[in-house]
């Protein structure tokens, strides 16, 4: 009888679910999305690459080449905590729909440029 | 001789979890049964042994999609026990916070199966409905509905907003509500209890002799809680556990149910007394620990006692035990499977709240088997790289 009663009680009730790809999601603050890096604050310090759990980050410090391969990236923001620079050079950004048909794509690479950016 | 061996699992329509078990049936009764596990394996524990300690935390978070903020708090704790390091008050309470939200989540899980098991897909719907008013909460708090990194070694990552707070208790008020409705319907609805009452019985003898643990020990009517040792924060938030006496399915939710209840309780507790100040103690980034010293260190997660054994081999661990709740859980299988008919092993199964992500961190030969499947290193390794 629990039940039944339960059920009839909601039975004009909206909906409990998100239509998702129409309607998206509110993004919390702290939400670990996509790991973003901006050239502009790096001092290519290396401490990103060598404290990711994964090794999804390479760094070549000649080229001022920053990369990372998302398809190895956990989302754990270590890079994020061990950055020095202020404002943080790497963190990350509430990008989630990440989906690519090609490995290739997942490997993304930054370079910073004489002027900057 | 009228017997069979009927092969239930890894992949069965009624059983989610990848376990094996032989049951020996004479008709519909099942006589004996012999369970196989291994379908599940990762090799996390050896992976541990090449990975520093701060990056096996991100490590053990991932044992386990359910409960893994319990991992990182027994792996924490292990390696501030080899630091002798004492935590702040405040991140000991977030610590209890947190977990105690994943607790009432995994259990709103365990009896949202329960009742699919029983074929009652409107209550699991209607559980897993309610159930995000915790995955909700979670996401509040710390940004994320699973793996959410709040521990680090010393302290935790990330500060819980005091804005929040009245949210947080607005939802614990309305999961409290629901949680009592839902302690109506089990125990008033006909077809539940008619289903479920004296189904996978475990008595208080034999729950003593095998020792299952977390709420499945505690159903039985023996009172075994870590959380009653008063680690973190649980004494001053006066934590009691909950035991139960019937032993049966019925039992088991129940007691998860008021465990859950328990759990509102600690919560809505902890953020009244909950201090201000620091949140993480500085630890080096490359942590050194003097190498040969060991520790034990246990919590106790949604399905029972977890226990992680460390040994130090300087910056990297020497060797990393994990002993999960349903590891020992799994011994009374054949005490409760024995006797009852093929329809009950389903839910019996499901009201042992099994997490085999967690288990299956060994591999068990089984030489009884006529047939042997060997599987070579190349066909592993081709698998991984797919």
């Amino acid at each position: 009888m629990g039940i039944l009663s339960e059920a009839i009680k909601r039975i004009l009730e909206r909906p409990a679910t998100r239509k998702y790809p129409k309607e998206k999601p509110k993004i919390p603050e702290g939400f670990r999305g996509r790991i973003e890096w901006n050239p502009e604050t790096c001092i290519f310090c290396m401490l990103c690459a060598i404290n990711c759990p994964t090794n999804a980050i390479t760094i070549n410090k000649e080229k001022k080449e920053w990369s990372i391969d998302i398809g190895k990236c956990i989302f754990c923001g270590r890079c994020h905590d061990v950055c020095p620079t202020k404002p943080k050079s790497v963190s990350n950004s509430k990008k989630y729909e990440l989906a690519e048909y090609e490995k290739e794509k997942f490997r993304l690479k930054f370079r910073k440029s004489e002027r900057g950016g | 001789m009228n017997e069979f061996y009927i092969p239930f699992g890894p992949q069965h329509p009624a059983l989610i979890e990848p376990v094996h078990i032989k049951l020996k049936v004479d008709g519909e009764k099942i006589v004996d049964s012999e369970l196989v596990l291994g379908y599940n394996h990762k090799g996390i524990e050896k992976s541990f042994e090449n990975r520093w300690w701060a990056k096996g935390m991100y490590l053990s978070e991932r044992v386990c999609g359910i409960c893994g903020h319990y991992h990182t708090s027994c792996f924490a704790q292990g390696v501030e026990n080899l630091l002798d390091l004492e935590i702040p008050e405040r991140a000991k309470y977030i610590r209890v916070i947190i977990g105690e939200i994943e607790r009432i989540h995994s259990h709103m899980l365990a009896l949202g199966i329960v009742a699919y098991e029983l074929g009652l897909d409107t209550l699991f719907h209607y559980i897993f409905r309610d159930r995000e008013l915790a995955m909700e909460t979670q996401e509040l708090l710390t940004g994320n509905r699973v793996h959410f990194v709040m521990n680090v070694i010393g302290g935790v990552r990330k500060d819980i907003e005091t804005k929040y707070f009245n949210l947080v208790e607005k939802n614990m008020e309305r999961l409290d509500n629901r949680l009592h409705e839902y302690l109506k319907i089990f125990k008033t609805d006909t077809a539940i209890r008619k289903r479920i009452t004296h189904i996978g019985y475990l008595s208080r003898r034999k729950a003593k002799e095998l020792t299952p643990v977390g709420p499945n020990i505690r159903a039985s009517g023996i009172k075994y809680d870590v959380r009653e040792s008063g680690y973190l924060v649980y004494d001053n938030l006066g934590f009691k556990a909950v035991t139960g006496e019937g032993g049966d399915v019925l039992e088991r939710c129940v007691v998860r149910i008021k465990e859950c209840l328990e759990s509102v309780r600690l919560i809505e507790d902890a953020l009244v007394k909950i201090p201000k100040g620091e949140i993480s103690k500085s630890v080096p980034l490359l942590l050194k620990i003097p190498e040969g010293r060991e520790t034990v260190s246990r919590v106790e997660a949604p399905r029972g006692e977890l226990i992680y054994y460390l040994k130090s081999a300087g910056d990297k661990p020497y060797r990393v035990k994990i002993r999960t709740p349903t590891y020992q859980t799994f011994t009374i299988i054949n005490e409760i499977l024995r006797g009852y008919e093929i329809p009950d092993v389903p839910v019996i199964i499901a009201s042992l709240d099994p997490c085999l992500s967690c288990t299956d961190r060994l591999t068990i030969v089984d030489l009884n088997t006529e047939r042997e499947r060997v599987v070579s290193g190349d066909d592993i390794r081709r698998r991984e790289t797919l």
